[in-house]
């Protein structure tokens, strides 16, 4: 009997698993439907990658396997969280006003430590507040739906896509890293660095992605990067050469990125002006040295190098959208279309100072969308014969110098500082991609010296925040300088 | 031969009143011609385009846009009205025409209600020449105020009776010198109209009485400015000490601080960058930095100099020591190893904040400064460095509201005015062949900032007078030339001038007097906003 109720038993077994595989296989036909994505992933906590035989031990590798030890112990993101408790921190808390400290505002927290604040919509999977500061998951993707899968060996064959839905950033890919980067560096909703923040204390958000990204103690060898974005150049005495695209790539993605998430920032801003027409005009979006400057032409802080003006335009934020030009104009270049005209209009709206907040909503959305495509164009762009070819950052890089310098130099700061940051990143780019023939390094030492020249003028004098007078001679010394690298370029055999 | 009366009367044509008078006829018939000749004329004349035979005269330049569309001003025709009644008050033109381009202030706040409905025709008559409009004659004014009579009764505000300019009695003195003048018998200071508020009723240390004297909050003595002695050679022994450390005389020199402004109207207000600083700098530490001044700027402004001078000289790297450490530049840790090639990020290089040690050097330097700058006497930096703030302003503690250990202070506001007859119309260009002197007497005395030095009325009597010699003699003594120096041309070549002239300058009431409020002016026209 006992026998018989067990058959029973063990067949409706038998016919539930059978029935469960079928709806398996029916339901779940591939493995890329296997999550649904209404409900978003939740945080696992960078306690869990931290684990000595995972990500946090100390092993004789250079990186992999102690990526936490290097984050935690050189990586500015660590400190994120802690600088909300310093001095400074409770002065802006004051300043602002909130209503609680800095290291318990979501205004603060949504981009010092994410996970904790409490407008974000990610939610810990133990409930526990996950480690403060810009930790693992804020770059990599929360971890709840990847984490098990991820130390499989089969994890690499998957494809990128199976990997986004599944919440994990595949940062190899340079447009996804660098908007990974610039949701805080750049901001967005909920994370906007406005004038009212930076009235406060906070520092003004300036980011070019190359420059960060050389400067950033990074927990991965350089090597890899420039492994996955190869060049072969040609055969030579020792096989195929190859040089790397991933600094040009990176430079280029960066720029667009940069201005199409500042241009959403923008239409953010202009929708909120709409509900709190209070918030508009929002003046980060001018040029900051257009207003913060002496307003008497010749006082004791101006008149030291004889120039009578302040050199500043009045005008729209030139930070972001100062290379778009330059990189639209290198030719040929089929796949770099700005949208010129938006741009133009949004240029005009800046000069006046109470621009209409509907409009720029319109055209900065319009931008933004132009933006998007032309990144993941120069994000798949093929290394070999477009921009990003040797040739291409060549000519790019010529004109640079000699046609778009002298204009963008003699605008303002923030126009002659991308100049550098790319002339800076270029040079990079260029020796990463490698030459057949020899590398004249005389030339290039000559080269970082005219670049380390620019610097030292384009560098806020000493114990200062602000560029104080750039004004008619740091202008001239660019200019001169720009010259020596005209020259320079012009006699060597690349160009 | 006897006459009858019958023979007598048939001599005597009984129709006569029925024949015709030549006499009388041909005067009917010249009449006739000749108004019937005038009016040929004037239909040929107006055919011809040609108008000025109807017209009173040439209408002024500003008008003559208008000059034929006499329907812009002219709204009746009262040519008639005046012939019969004898009465110039009749006026063929509206105010409201006048005000449609010209909306100019009353006259006076409470000037008599009477007077807003006078014609605008009345003082100022077109067609009279080129610009009489502009320029009414002194007997509209006199015509109230030869015995003028106020809306609330007697006043003391306003002068009972003026009559002529180059009198004794037909003009009053001047209010600002009549009120440092009769100093004990002076009214209130709110009772005197148009009294400006830099002179005061107050008594110096020393005085008897109080006086009337200029209350400027500065100190400035001519008379050491204007000092200068020649010896018998015509060389300069005794003088304004300049820079070069040389005897300079400035003694006939006013222009250099007191410079005209564009128009030449008026002066303009000194500038301490201008006149003052080249021999009065405001050194600070002149151990540190030889030569170098504060500005000349509010107490705060001062502060942020001496705090940022001192702020970058405690961050100034030291010669002797290594150049800034880069690794500290990009926001990583010194001890920290480079493991990968950095790039500089212009702005960001070498942020310093001052360590607790140098914040207080710099808060000890910035105190010891402010004392200098502010009290510094000669023997400090030696004749280069004459005097801190204190030298020229009154300089007073003011309660701190920051919580740094320094001290705060003001100036007190110098109080001077721009003008100082503020009521009057002055051009000073017209006067250019005068000294200054020879108006402004005894400013090479006067040690005082209250001394008041604006001329009396007889000083503009002297040309603005019927007959100006007469007054000549006494300004005479005013100017006296040093010998071997640029003088002005003397006083005696200008009484030889107008000693040969019938009449002297001009001396109608617009020539210093507005009737019009100018404040309340206001543009009126198509363009207006």
């Amino acid at each position: 009997m006992q026998s018989a109720k067990c058959k029973v038993r063990s067949a409706r077994v038998k016919a539930a698993c059978v029935l469960q595989f079928a709806l398996c296989i029916l339901v779940c036909p591939s493995p890329e439907f296997a999550f649904a994505e209404d409900a978003s992933p939740k945080l696992v906590g960078s306690a869990s990658c931290a684990t000595a035989a995972c990500h946090g031990g100390l092993a004789g590798h250079k990186f992999v396997g102690s990526e936490f030890p290097i984050w935690s112990a050189r990586d500015p993101h660590s400190r994120a969280y802690s600088v909300l408790r310093n001095d400074l921190s409770r002065q802006m808390a004051e300043q602002l006003k909130l209503p609680k400290p800095a290291h318990e505002s979501a205004v603060c927290l949504n981009c010092h430590s994410p996970a904790t604040s409490t407008d974000s919509k990610l939610s810990s999977i133990s409930g526990r507040a996950p480690l403060a500061g810009v930790d693992c998951e804020q770059c990599h993707g929360p971890a709840e739906r990847w984490l098990t899968e991820h130390v499989r060996t089969d994890w690499r064959n998957r494809s990128a896509e199976v990997k986004r839905q599944r919440g994990y950033h595949d940062l190899t890919d340079v447009l996804t890293r660098a908007n990974v980067c610039a949701d805080c560096h750049v901001g967005g909703p909920g994370r906007d660095v406005n004038h009212d923040l930076i009235a406060a204390g906070h520092p003004r958000l300036f980011f070019e992605l190359s420059t960060f990204h050389a400067n950033w103690p990074k927990h991965w060898p350089d090597e890899i990067d420039a492994k996955r974005h190869p060049i072969e150049l040609g055969f030579a005495k020792r096989g195929i050469l190859t040089g790397s695209a991933f600094e040009a790539r990176l430079w280029a993605v960066g720029q667009v990125v940069t201005a199409q998430r500042s241009l959403e920032l923008l239409s953010h801003r202009a929708e909120l002006a709409k509900e709190t027409p209070a918030k508009w005009p929002e003046l980060t979006e001018w040029n900051c040295f257009a207003c913060h400057h002496d307003l008497q032409s010749a006082s004791w802080w101006q008149s030291k190098d004889g120039s009578k003006r302040p050199r500043v335009s009045f005008g729209w934020n030139a930070w972001p959208y100062a290379m778009l030009e330059p990189l639209a104009r290198q030719k040929p270049s089929p796949m770099v279309q700005l949208p010129e005209a938006e741009l133009a209009k949004l240029r005009r709206h800046f000069t006046s100072p109470l621009p209409l907040a509907e409009a720029i909503d319109r055209e900065a959305n319009a931008a933004a969308k132009s933006l998007r495509v032309l990144a993941e164009r120069l994000n798949h762009a093929d290394s070999t014969n477009d921009v990003l070819s040797p040739d291409g950052l060549a000519k790019l890089r010529l004109m640079l110098v000699k046609d778009e310098g002298p204009r963008l130099v003699s605008r303002d700061w923030d126009s002659a500082t991308q100049l550098f940051l790319s002339l800076n990143a270029l040079q990079h780019a260029i020796a990463a991609q490698g030459s057949l023939m020899e590398t004249d390094q005389e030339r290039d030492r000559q080269i970082q010296s005219v670049l380390d020249s620019m610097n030292e003028t384009l560098n806020f004098p000493s114990g200062l925040r602000s560029p104080r007078d750039f004004s008619a001679q740091p202008i001239e010394r660019l200019q001169a300088d720009l010259k020596r690298l005209q020259k320079l370029l012009d006699g060597s055999p690349k160009n | 031969m006897l006459r009858s009366s019958r023979e007598l009367s048939s001599r005597v044509d009984i129709n006569v009143h029925r024949q015709p008078n030549r006499q009388r006829r041909m005067a009917w018939w010249l009449a006739l011609w000749a108004g019937v000749g005038s009016l040929m004329w004037l239909s040929l004349q107006h055919l011809r385009g040609e108008h000025q035979i109807y017209q009173a005269g040439d209408v002024t330049s500003p008008h003559w846009l208008i000059e034929n569309e006499c329907w812009r001003c002219h709204t009746t025709w009262t040519p008639l009205q005046r012939l019969v009644t004898f009465s110039d008050e009749a006026h063929s033109i509206d105010n409201k025409k006048c005000e449609t381009c010209h909306r100019v202030g009353e006259h006076h706040a409470n000037q008599n209600p009477a007077h807003r409905d006078i014609s605008c025709a009345a003082c100022h008559q077109e067609h009279e020449g080129s610009d009489m409009l502009t320029k009414p004659s002194s007997r509209h004014c006199i015509a109230c105020h030869t015995e003028l009579k106020t809306t609330h009764g007697a006043s003391e505000v306003f002068a009972k009776s003026v009559t002529r300019f180059d009198q004794l009695d037909g003009h009053p003195e001047f209010l600002l010198k009549s009120l440092t003048k009769d100093a004990a018998t002076a009214p209130p200071l709110h009772a005197k109209h148009g009294a400006n508020r830099a002179i005061e009723n107050f008594q110096r240390p020393g005085d008897d009485a109080p006086r009337w004297q200029d209350r400027g909050r500065i100190r400035f003595n001519h008379a050491a400015h204007l000092k200068a002695e020649y010896d018998t050679n015509g060389k300069l022994i005794h003088g304004l000490i300049g820079k070069d450390r040389k005897f300079i005389d400035l003694s006939h020199s006013c222009e250099v601080c007191h410079e005209p402004d564009h128009e030449g109207r008026f002066l303009k207000p000194i500038s301490f960058e201008r006149h003052c600083r080249e021999c009065h700098p405001l050194l600070f530490d002149h151990e540190h930095f030889p030569g170098q001044s504060v500005p000349h700027e509010t107490p705060d402004i001062v502060r942020g100099f001496l705090t940022e001078t001192y702020t970058l000289k405690a961050l100034a790297p030291k010669s002797d020591s290594a150049p800034n450490d880069p690794t500290l530049s990009r926001g990583k840790r010194a001890d920290e190893p480079s493991d990968s090639p950095s790039r500089p990020l212009p702005g960001h290089r070498d942020f310093q904040r001052l360590s607790k040690d140098q914040a207080k050097t710099v808060l000890d330097n910035v105190t010891k400064a402010e004392q200098i700058t502010q009290q510094h006497r000669h023997s400090q930096f030696g004749y280069e460095a004459t005097g801190g703030c204190r030298y020229c302003h009154e300089v007073e503690p003011v309660v701190s509201k920051s919580a740094i250990a320094i001290a705060d202070w003001k100036i007190v506001p110098t109080n001077v005015p721009s003008r100082w007859l503020s009521h009057s119309q002055f051009h000073h260009e017209p006067h250019r062949l005068l000294s200054c002197t020879a108006c402004h007497a005894g400013v090479a005395q006067s040690k005082s900032t209250g001394d008041v030095l604006i001329p009396s009325i007889d000083v503009c009597r002297a040309c603005h007078a019927h007959r100006p010699a007469e007054w000549m003699d006494g300004i005479k003594s005013e100017t006296t030339a040093k010998p071997g120096s640029p003088t002005s041309p003397p006083i005696e070549s200008l009484k030889d001038l107008l000693s040969n002239v019938n009449r002297g300058a001009r001396t109608s009431c617009i020539e210093c007097h507005i009737y019009h409020d100018p404040s309340k002016d206001k543009w009126n026209g198509p363009f207006a906003p």
